[in-house]
């Protein structure tokens, strides 16, 4: 852990830097090379990039390890479906409700949640999104229950100055999913920079130790899982709209699991890493199932490749590669303080 | 009027009664050892001062305010602060930022989540004036996990008085430090307490140190006070020497 | 809420005594798997993912051993998880006791990934039946004027007699002690010069062995699918958390309360019946976090 520091002091400079060139990049590339298994593709990886991103705010952050996220994407997707499925709110505000909407979630079952710590914490968090799941299935007249949201969601075409968008179209989809995906990331990325990121690491590292620093704990714990619910249904309105519904699988708690491992693959000390890890998890999916059905024994055995061997997440590994270059020049070796309370003396 | 007045304290774990009808008052601006056998219930009391553990029985006043039943960080927002017998930081970050947490935390500033903490030049400032006040600026940019068990100690203080407090609880601030470090360190901390004018009380088990740098010292053995007073007549005191007997220590 | 039916339910022989069975069948079922996951989690610290597969292999090949015999091929399924087991320990796992839990749970989260898809290789994507073995096709034990069919009465009594077997290991056997005081205290038991390797791999047989008879058994009651293992999975996890975390006692406590509250909770309470386990497990994280018995392990 304690390379975690140096790592993130390297990272902390350049993440915005990295992101920002890889999303030019992303946002050029339909533009030439107009792939349909990328406009197809491509989105998905984003929102999965933004949902697991969002947990990292709690996972990698605040070290909280939440079994059950899936209910705040879950609720972003249900409340931006509901909303322009059923009623004459436009696209934009049902997208602020659907963050909203999850947040407040995320505020009532995190009350609870946050009296817990380590795997006790993980499990109320799974109980509580399995309830919510219950939920969904049985508000069949809300909800559409078993079937889910279904007929489509009507998304109108959006004016843009002089330009009018159709976000049917799915390079228009893709550039929007990009726009908000990056919009996401910059907006964590100022949060887990401020002081109050700054107090979330600590409570990560020690949290007793914070409140005798004269702050609550379990206080930031709850900021930290509201943040991240808000997050979340940003990620699950945006996936609403991508498949045209909300379904219950994506309140169910495998939904819950595939973040976590995105998290783990892409690395935990970043908001990129998750971003990384989608792009690796959906990506290896989409291409193994085009050659098998059986792309499961394939990405199985990349994984358990990846734990024994790797270890740590990619770009967690990536920077510490860069970090021990960078340390490699010589420095005087700092003087320690008793050292220096005996010079004194 | 006293600045800290304990009025009966009590902490039973169910039949173990660890601190019993415990009441003393601590001058502004004492620097005085707390000190007793293992187990004598130094560290449950330190924790009931600080609101960490419920109270059995008894009152505790802090500056005029009932603090009885505050929380931890309610305590720390009226003045004091702790340090821990086992070094207690946040190891994955740098000694800086350790410090600025404090910082931020004590100001309440981290209700402000828009702000880059690196932009908070007040407060980064302030923290690396209390890395100078123990001599840990120089190592400002290493992870606090690396650094030796004693500056860890030293960082874990660093913590207490980034929170300003009136009064600081040290427990065993020399605990697992060679004699030569323990004095340096002990001499660093009352010459703190004189330049800060803070009110300190510290548990030691280092009885030289104890005898030769504490103006009052208080005897815990079984939970209960059982002297209070200037190292000399305490040093005489024939229940504390009859408590160190039994244990061999003295 | 449907406190009708439920009064009408309790109020008839009939309908008790077939609840209860149900009950009972899924609650020891639920045992065998989860004492296994609380054993394999008290004493190595890994929570494996992969428990459920290993129950799920445990009724495919007990479907496929069957033509045998119904004797041999239960005991050969059971084993055989229990050989599967033991490589999975030897040749991943051990790899990664050191590593965060996180880590450990991607490990065997990628070894359900593996294995659905072996046994969709093997047995093909569609869900298989079994039926009830011929030496079970009898006519039904009468509990009052109430049937309850032979096979039932079989899981009940195979399942109470491996929880008593299990206790008598734990309590009466060298073995058994060592397993305990691993779980109180793991250094230690290195310390005394316990080979841990050996204790490791025993456990994680024995975990596996668990979890491949809890298929087994319930292999001809069941429709047997490649995915099967998952939602036996997070049951047991609940079973775990109830019991408290590393206890096998908890683990029977926590299984037969859940076996009830589904049989007696769909009755009463229909709409809610996905979501009742979870919110007893809500119930017993906020009411008391260690488990119904205290006992749970700290983290």
């Amino acid at each position: 852990m304690t390379h975690s520091t140096a790592l993130r002091s390297i990272v902390r400079r350049t993440e915005v830097t990295w992101g920002l060139v890889a999303a030019a990049v992303a946002a050029v590339l339909p533009l030439i090379y107009p792939s349909t298994f990328l406009l197809n593709v491509g989105p998905q990886i984003l929102v999965m990039g933004v949902f697991a991103m969002s947990l990292n705010l709690m996972l990698g952050y605040t070290g909280m390890v939440s079994f059950g996220h899936a209910a705040y994407f879950g609720m972003g997707a249900y409340t931006l479906g509901i909303l322009m499925q059923k009623t004459a709110v436009g696209l934009a505000a049902s997208l602020v409700l659907a963050v909203a909407g999850a947040a407040l979630l995320a505020l009532v079952i995190g009350f609870f949640c946050v009296r817990l710590g380590t795997i006790y914490f993980s499990m109320l968090t799974l109980a509580f999104a399995q309830i919510v799941y219950t939920v969904v299935i049985r508000a069949t007249p809300l909800t559409g229950g078993d079937q889910g949201l279904i007929g489509g969601i009507p998304v109108p075409p959006v004016r843009l100055g002089p330009w009018t968008v159709a976000l049917r179209s799915p390079l228009a989809f893709y550039e929007l999913t990009l726009s908000l995906t990056v919009a996401a990331f910059l907006l964590a990325k100022v949060l887990v920079d401020s002081r109050w990121g700054l107090l979330l690491r600590a409570v990560r590292d020690n949290g007793d130790r914070v409140e005798f620093l004269g702050a609550s704990a379990r206080g930031l714990r709850l900021s930290a899982f509201v943040a991240a619910g808000g997050f979340a249904g940003l990620a699950g309105a945006l996936m609403a709209l991508y498949v045209g519904g909300a379904y219950p699988d994506f309140v169910y708690w495998t939904k819950s699991a595939e973040p976590i491992f995105m998290v783990l693959i892409g690395g935990m000390h970043t908001l990129l890493g998750p971003l990384v890890g989608a792009a690796v998890l959906v990506g290896l999916t989409a291409v193994i199932t085009q050659y098998t059905s059986l792309w499961g024994l394939v990405l199985g055995a990349i994984l358990v490749a990846f734990t024994l061997f790797l270890k740590v997440g990619l770009l967690d590994f990536g920077a510490e590669r860069w970090r021990s270059r960078a340390a490699a020049a010589p420095g005087n070796p700092p003087v320690g303080g008793v050292a220096r309370a005996r010079e004194a003396k | 009027m006293a600045l800290l007045d304990v009025r009966g304290l009590s902490k039973a774990f169910g039949a173990f009664q660890a601190v019993h009808h415990v009441s003393f008052a601590v001058e502004a601006g004492e620097f005085s050892a707390l000190i007793g056998p293992n187990g004598a219930g130094k560290t449950t009391l330190f924790n009931l001062l600080t609101g960490h553990v419920p109270k059995t029985a008894g009152r505790v006043i802090f500056d005029g305010a009932d603090i009885t039943h505050r929380s931890p960080h309610d305590v720390v927002h009226l003045g004091i602060g702790r340090a821990f017998q086992r070094a207690n930081v946040f190891p994955a970050m740098t000694v800086l930022d350790n410090v600025h947490a404090a910082v931020v935390a004590h100001e309440r500033a981290h209700r402000d989540p828009l702000r880059a903490a690196r932009r908070d030049a007040a407060g980064r400032a302030r923290a690396l004036e209390v890395l100078e006040w123990v001599h840990l600026e120089g190592a400002a940019e290493l992870p606090a996990g690396s650094l030796s068990h004693g500056d860890q100690k030293l960082l874990d203080i660093a913590l207490a008085l980034a929170l300003r407090p009136k009064l600081l609880l040290l427990d065993e601030p020399t605990a697992g430090m060679h004699p030569e470090e323990r004095r340096a360190t002990m001499a660093l901390v009352k010459r703190l307490w004189r330049d800060l004018g803070m009110t300190v009380v510290f548990v030691e088990h280092d009885m030289d140190i104890v005898f030769t740098v504490a103006d009052t010292i208080r005897v815990l053995h079984h939970g209960e006070l059982v002297a209070e007073g200037p190292p000399a007549a305490i040093s005489t005191n024939q229940l504390v020497i009859e408590a160190y007997l039994g244990e061999g220590v003295l | 809420m449907d406190l009708g039916a439920f009064a009408q339910c309790v109020s008839s022989t009939l309908c008790v005594v077939s609840q209860l069975t149900s009950a009972l069948i899924t609650g020891l079922i639920l045992f065998l798997v989860a004492s296994g996951l609380s054993l394999v989690f008290g004493v190595m610290g890994i929570l494996n993912f992969a428990h459920g597969s290993l129950y799920m292999l445990g009724a495919y090949l007990s479907f496929s051993l069957l033509r045998l015999n119904f004797g041999v091929a239960t005991v050969a399924a059971a084993l055989g998880v229990a050989v599967i087991g033991l490589l999975l320990e030897r040749v991943f796992i051990r790899h990664v006791y050191r590593a965060p839990l996180l880590y450990q749970l991607l490990l065997t989260y990628a070894f359900i990934l593996v294995l659905d898809d072996v046994a969709k290789l093997i047995w093909g994507y569609d869900f298989v039946s079994m039926g009830v073995p011929d030496a079970f096709r009898r006519p039904p034990i009468f509990i009052g004027r109430a049937p309850v069919p032979a096979y039932y009465m079989f899981i009940i009594v195979v399942g109470v007699v491996v929880a008593v077997g299990l206790w008598l290991l734990l309590t009466r056997t060298r073995f058994g002690r060592i397993i305990r005081a691993a779980a109180d205290n793991p250094t230690m038991v290195a310390a005394l010069g316990v080979n841990v390797a050996a204790v490791s791999a025993g456990v994680f047989v024995l975990g596996s062995f668990l979890a491949g008879l809890g298929g087994v058994l319930a292999a001809p009651v069941r429709s047997i699918f490649p995915g099967m293992g998952f939602s036996i999975l997070v049951e047991s996890f609940i079973v775990v958390v109830i019991g408290g975390l590393g206890s096998v006692a908890g683990a029977f406590v926590g299984a037969l309360l859940i076996g009830f509250v589904r049989a007696f909770g769909s009755v009463a309470f229909p709409a809610l019946e996905e979501g009742l386990v979870f919110m007893l497990m809500a119930a017993v994280l906020l009411t008391r976090p260690r488990g119904v018995l205290g006992v749970g392990k700290e983290l």
